[in-house]
């Protein structure tokens, strides 16, 4: 399926996208806190190559334009 | 002379909840199922991203409402009833909500779990701590989408769960996946109290206390690590709410209608 967001090469780069993310918006608020990121990324595991992504949020704006791309799902 | 009322040093009767008369495996609920419950579930508030438990009364006598103020509160957990395993969701924008711009989120008239908000986009389902696994289960759910599958309860690996209904030609109502779909056809966007129970290698499913239907050959049991759908696939996330799950891992078929009535006495539901 066609899946709006922002598209990552590596998994390193993801993680860092999601450290952004939370930092904008001050999380986790406390160490004990369950709330720990704002968004998270997710695996296009069943695509090849494999790529990392973050599904588009507009709360997250500010990592930039997003892309359309396509995500192969286990519809089941 | 000192008289002495014994009365008086008796402990007042105190109340039975649902799973004080059925031991369950685990449940989680926005009301009270068992003695000796306090929080029933942890809310994060918009407006500073502080978190809070809250009991069952807590949630609808306005404690709740006056903590989160005039912005969102979002579930960061549903607390097991019956042991400790949590249900938690620790991304902020896949977090259901319970209290939208100040206002208690509700389904005929009760709280509830909703995780179809438009306001709040990409929900992803609660994660349980540790795999439950579960013959009979009690639900009580509404589905307000229909998009690929609407998972209440699922497991990524092995592939399987719940589901309440779905877009995809496969699901057509109510029903469970163990590798096949078994399920009670029309679907349907009401508020439904769903039984699910895996015996003699079938599926029996009934809803809203209707005598329980075959389904067809399955799994004698499920293993499941998610409530509002299955990790990981953004496609099998319940576009609904939810206001009760209730497991256990033994037959209780024998119990379905105690139980589904304890269940409607306070839903009302049919």
């Amino acid at each position: 399926m066609i899946i709006t967001g922002y598209k990552y090469n590596t998994e390193a780069e993801a993680i860092a996208a999601r450290k952004q993310c939370a930092d904008h918006y001050g999380i986790p608020v406390s160490p004990d806190a369950v709330t720990q990121y704002w968004v998270d990324y997710e695996e296009a595991s069943l695509n090849t190559p494999i790529f990392w992504y973050i599904v588009y949020d507009d709360s997250i704006d500010f990592l930039g334009t997003p892309t359309d791309f396509e995500v192969i799902i286990d519809e089941n | 002379m000192y008289l002495i009322n014994s009365y008086r040093f008796q402990s007042a009767p105190s109340a039975s909840y649902l799973l004080d008369t059925y031991p369950a495996t685990a449940a989680y609920s926005l009301r009270k199922l068992r003695t000796g419950v306090t929080n029933v579930i942890s809310v994060r508030r918009s407006s500073d991203n502080a978190e809070s438990a809250f009991t069952a009364d807590e949630i609808i006598d306005g404690t709740l409402t006056t903590w989160v103020g005039a912005n969102n509160g979002f579930i960061t957990t549903i607390y097991d009833q019956v042991g400790s395993n949590n249900a938690t969701q620790s991304i902020s924008t896949r977090q259901p909500i319970i209290v939208k711009s100040g206002v208690l989120q509700l389904t005929n008239g009760l709280p509830t779990v909703d995780f179809s908000d438009a306001a709040i986009g990409n929900v992803a389902p609660m994660v349980i701590g540790s795999n439950i696994t579960f013959q009979t289960a009690f639900t009580l759910a509404q589905i307000e989408v229909l998009n690929v599958a609407n998972y209440i309860l699922g497991n990524e690996s092995p592939v399987q769960g719940l589901f309440y209904s779905g877009s995809s030609a496969s699901i057509t109502g109510i029903g469970g996946y163990d590798g096949t779909f078994q399920q009670l056809s029309g679907e349907d966007f009401n508020q439904n109290i769903a039984y699910f129970n895996m015996r003699s290698s079938n599926l029996y499913i009934a809803k809203n206390g209707a005598a329980e239907t075959n389904t067809g050959t399955f799994s004698s049991s499920l293993t499941v690590n998610s409530l509002g759908g299955r990790k990981d696939v953004t496609q099998v996330y319940m576009r609904g709410n939810f206001q009760e799950i209730i497991l256990f891992n033994s037959d209780e078929s024998a119990n379905k209608a105690a139980i589904e009535t304890d269940i409607n006495n306070y839903y009302s539901v049919y």
